[in-house]
């Protein structure tokens, strides 16, 4: 059956639906959701789906984190982290800035972590760690922006599709806990941006040209984390010019 | 010979066809297609723009392209790849920045 508990020591409510238990429809809630039955429709949640190694979705899912370790068909946004389990087997996509797929798990669809650039912010130690702003607001508003591949010349692959951080920024702020570091840039800055005119974010964007084009010259020599570092510091640029 | 593994330095790059039945580490910047019968390591410094046939890739730096693996691909924290991958064992570590397909063989329960 489904229980709701609350676990002892924390506040955090978990809601379980058992092994023998089936929900068809939209699930939505601000708890943490452990399936161990079946749930066919929709999950809507500000926390934690965690799908047990009984457990079988056959969802849309919109979550904070999951966890995956039983069977997933559908495709999964999430505003922190997915993971896969070795136990873990999903047929969809995936929309997280943070994917983690173990050895033995089974994975079938795309994985959009959205730029490189929101990458290289989250690297802990890293120098650029706190500097680094992510540019996936500019090419979420305009097509023309430049891939912030960290390649010069451009990758087969097309711009980010559909998931941006603006149309889920509404459930992500109103979540009680505090997203990581780079999620609060991300939503600072479409905050920012959004409040801006569109003739900043234009001139911004020729800006980024030149530099794309001078390190299509240099591209055998240099050091990656030198032309990264370049990169970086002019997306940062770009962000203060705009306050 | 073979136990000292290939190395391509971090001041080499490569266009064209790179292929081979031999582990080999890459550090340079290789541009174009690789088929390897063996191992492929991809180091921090190496970037790659290219169709990778290998036996098993790890990767530490930074791959654009497609990546057909008959074993294992395994992108580490540092790597940042964009390309589809097809290989019966795939790994994303927690860090990884990863865009793009990922195929491998998905046995679902029936009625799925």
């Amino acid at each position: 059956m489904a229980i709701s508990k609350t676990n002892p020591g924390t506040e955090i409510n978990v809601t379980v639906i058992g092994d023998s238990v089936r929900v068809q429809g939209t699930l939505s809630g601000d708890e943490d959701l452990h399936v161990l039955g079946r749930v066919d429709g929709r999950i809507e949640l500000n926390r934690t789906l965690v799908v047990a190694p009984t457990g079988i979705v056959k969802a849309e899912v919109m979550v904070k984190n999951a966890v995956i370790s039983g069977v997933v068909v559908g495709n999964i946004h999430a505003s922190e982290s997915v993971e896969i389990t070795r136990e873990g087997r999903m047929v969809g996509d995936v929309y997280s800035p943070r994917v983690i797929i173990v050895d033995g798990a089974c994975f079938r669809g795309s994985i959009d972590m959205g730029d490189t650039a929101s990458m290289a912010g989250r690297q802990s130690g890293n120098e650029r760690s706190s500097s680094a702003p992510s540019t996936r607001p500019l090419s979420s508003s305009s097509s023309s922006s430049p891939t912030p591949s960290r390649f010069s010349s451009p990758p087969s692959a097309p711009p980010p599709p559909a998931w941006s951080p603006a149309p889920t920024s509404a459930w992500v702020n109103s979540a009680p806990v505090s997203p990581p570091v780079v999620a609060s840039v991300v939503i600072a800055a479409v905050d920012e941006q959004q409040s801006d005119d569109v003739e900043t974010l234009e001139a911004a964007e020729h800006e980024q040209e030149p530099e794309q084009e001078i390190d299509q010259g240099r591209l055998p020599t240099d050091p990656p984390q030198a032309r990264g570092f370049s990169q970086k510091s002019n997306k940062a640029r770009v962000i203060v010019k705009r306050k | 010979m073979a136990d000292q593994p290939c190395i391509i330095g971090r001041g080499i790059s490569i266009k064209g066809i790179l292929a081979g039945s031999e582990p080999l580490i890459i550090e340079g910047a290789v541009e174009g297609h690789i088929v390897l019968k063996e191992h492929l390591t991809i180091k921090e410094t190496g970037r790659i723009i290219a169709n990778v046939e290998v036996e098993s890739l790890l990767v530490y730096g930074s791959v654009s392209g497609s990546i057909e693996a008959r074993d294992l691909v395994s992108l580490s924290a540092e790597a940042s790849v964009v390309a589809d991958i097809r290989a019966p064992r795939v790994v994303i570590a927690d860090g990884a920045h990863f865009r793009g397909r990922i195929e491998m063989d998905v046995r679902l329960p029936p009625g799925l």
